[in-house]
């Protein structure tokens, strides 16, 4: 199955780090696309359906400037943007109150950082492969 | 209680394991207490807040060298990062280690929220702007050779 996947984080090192985790997932990725705030989240899910190419899975930073995570999650839903693609919030603090309600408001999970590349790999696989497929043999030595 | 004997208090204190657990978690290396000097030759910080019922603040201070160190870990390879790539590297760094010393400081925390990471290249006299009664700790840490260092500083630590 190949993927494509939006990263939606203001830092341009984790979006970095969060695609490198994902190569090495063992996932065979089609694309990847980048946006550093909701905002730019939302124009690229505007660009992606216009296009016909849908996304199969978002990763979204919790807080970031112009537009926050949830805020990016309620428009998203508004819009009725990729309504079929998984999103997965990206927090370095796993008791934000913002990231409960965003799971609350129909976001599949949520990933604390630091994580492992299991830690990627075990939820992305529980989003994307049907049940009893066996998750992608990561690859290469790093993020295990 | 002084801040030595804060700094024995496990509840309060666990920034070695969570030091350690950034940098084991995402980069797979090591990262060793050095002392509790700062490091030499400080260029770049970033600092996170901690406000609502908990008033605290982490502090990450790091040599140039270094952080451009970290930003080569952080992206798989050695190159002539930017300078705001170098600086998002360490307020990265700063957010993971406040979100992870958030986590350990119990239920109050909870209800605290963390700031987003504020980056600066100028070296004050005293960076901690927590004010009033509040207690501190910091230690300096190395990976592959490279120091930075890392200061706690909280108010109120017998609420928690």
């Amino acid at each position: 199955m190949s993927v494509r996947v939006l990263i939606i984080d203001d830092s341009p090192v984790m979006r970095k780090i969060l695609e490198g985790a994902l190569r090495h997932s063992g996932l065979d990725l089609a694309e990847v696309l980048h946006a550093a705030n909701g905002m730019e989240g939302l124009a690229a899910l505007e660009n992606s359906a216009s296009e016909d190419r849908p996304l199969d899975l978002i990763l979204c930073d919790v807080h970031m400037p112009q537009m926050n995570g949830l805020d990016f999650l309620l428009e998203k839903q508004r819009r009725n943007l990729a309504p079929r693609a998984p999103l997965v919030m990206i927090t370095a603090d796993a008791s934000d109150p913002q990231v409960l309600k965003a799971v609350a408001a129909g976001a599949q999970g949520a990933i604390t950082k630091p994580f492992t590349l299991k830690h990627i790999q075990k939820c992305v696989a529980s989003l994307l492969l049907p049940p009893n497929e066996p998750a992608p043999s990561a690859t290469g030595d790093a993020h295990e | 209680m002084k801040a030595g004997d804060c700094a024995q208090d496990q509840r309060i204190w666990q920034i070695d394991d969570i030091v350690a657990d950034v940098f084991h978690m995402l980069l797979q290396q090591s990262c060793n207490v050095v002392g509790d000097a700062a490091a030499a030759g400080i260029d770049i910080s970033a600092k996170v807040l901690l406000s609502g019922s908990i008033e605290a603040q982490c502090l990450v201070e790091f040599p140039q060298a270094t952080a451009k160190k970290l930003t080569d870990a952080f992206l798989g390879c050695e190159n002539n990062w930017e300078n705001a790539l170098i600086e998002d590297a360490v307020g990265e760094l700063c957010n993971m280690i406040a979100g992870g010393w958030k986590s350990k400081l119990g239920a109050l925390a909870s209800a605290s929220d963390l700031s987003v990471p504020a980056i600066s290249r100028s070296r004050g006299p005293d960076r901690n702007t927590l004010n009033g009664r509040h207690l501190k700790m910091r230690r300096t840490y190395a990976f592959d050779n490279s120091p930075f260092t890392v200061t706690l500083a909280i108010r109120n630590p017998l609420d928690i």
